[in-house]
């Protein structure tokens, strides 16, 4: 038998809450375990920043922790998970937004929405043989470049893959606006990608 | 009566990314499979916008470095000592 601490996969999320909000922290460790990786890449994309998607990380699961009380069962713990995280990840947008300073990753505003400011290694190319490893570094540059408007949407609804609702919900945004942008973030995105593999000859069909 | 309402290529624009997603009525799906079938830049833009988000799910972006694991773990434990 194996020891008492190890959690079996099988257990769900909810669960594992209910032994946690009993005193088990050994249950808390293993909601880290299954959904930590999955909030640094959100909160990564939304971010565009490794240590502050790293900070948001902390506070989310910390957040999490100390409002398990808050937790209603008949939701999916990362679906609330998410929804922290979301939220301390556009506070530190908007926080960044607020500064004087102006950044190369600050979008620009235009009577069109928000475009991102072009930079000089938009189009450049890798000339290495792309691997998968380079895919994901294209893409990653690609999600990096849509503007926070439509990487938010994206990243929730195309990533994360929760619902057009949940997504709306999460972004104070109504369903026609979620759609609306995750319409023009997919395009752009396609745009972005195909321009970057055909450029290199690079058949987007060998990734899938 | 199965009647097809016309699709024109902004009217497909408008609902692709519902009918990426699978959320859409059927009649409506009928009219948009018919424009398709006549429009091939309608059908090369929603395949490629298909694919992309095949090759973003497919993906597994921002890996998360082990430092920042551990520092996550660290910031838990300490909370645990302080509370």
């Amino acid at each position: 038998m194996a020891n008492a601490a190890a959690v079996p996969v099988e257990v769900d999320d909810v669960a594992l809450v209910e032994r946690v909000r009993e005193g088990d922290r050994e249950a808390f460790n293993e909601l880290v375990e299954r959904h930590a990786s999955k909030i640094f890449r959100l909160a990564r994309h939304i971010t565009k920043n490794d240590a502050e998607a790293s900070d948001v990380l902390q506070d989310a699961f910390l957040k999490a922790y100390s409002r398990l009380d808050q937790f209603q069962g008949d939701a999916k713990f990362y679906t609330w998970l998410v929804r922290i995280a979301v939220n301390e990840a556009l506070m530190r947008l908007r926080k960044r937004r607020g500064d004087k300073t102006v950044s190369l990753d600050q979008d620009v505003e235009t009577e069109d929405g928000s475009m991102r400011r072009e930079v000089a290694d938009e189009g450049e190319d890798p000339e290495e043989a792309y691997g998968r490893e380079e895919m994901r570094e294209i893409l990653e540059r690609a999600i990096d470049s849509l503007s926070d408007t439509y990487r938010s949407v994206f990243v929730l609804r195309d990533v994360e893959g929760l619902s057009t609702e949940e997504t709306a919900d999460m972004l104070d945004l109504s369903i026609s606006a979620v759609k609306s942008r995750l319409l023009r973030a997919r395009l752009q995105l396609r745009d972005k990608l195909s321009r970057r593999l055909h450029n290199d000859g690079t058949d987007a069909q060998s990734y899938l | 009566m199965g009647q097809t309402r016309k699709v024109t290529c902004k009217s497909f624009l408008d609902e692709m990314a519902d009918y990426l997603d699978g959320e859409i009525p059927q009649e409506l799906r009928t009219s948009l499979e018919s424009h398709l079938a006549k429009c091939p830049d309608c059908w090369v833009l929603l395949d490629e916008t298909r694919q992309t988000v095949e090759i973003v799910q497919k993906t597994a972006c921002h890996p998360m470095p082990d430092e920042v694991k551990n520092r996550l773990v660290d910031a838990i434990h300490k909370h645990w000592e302080k509370s």
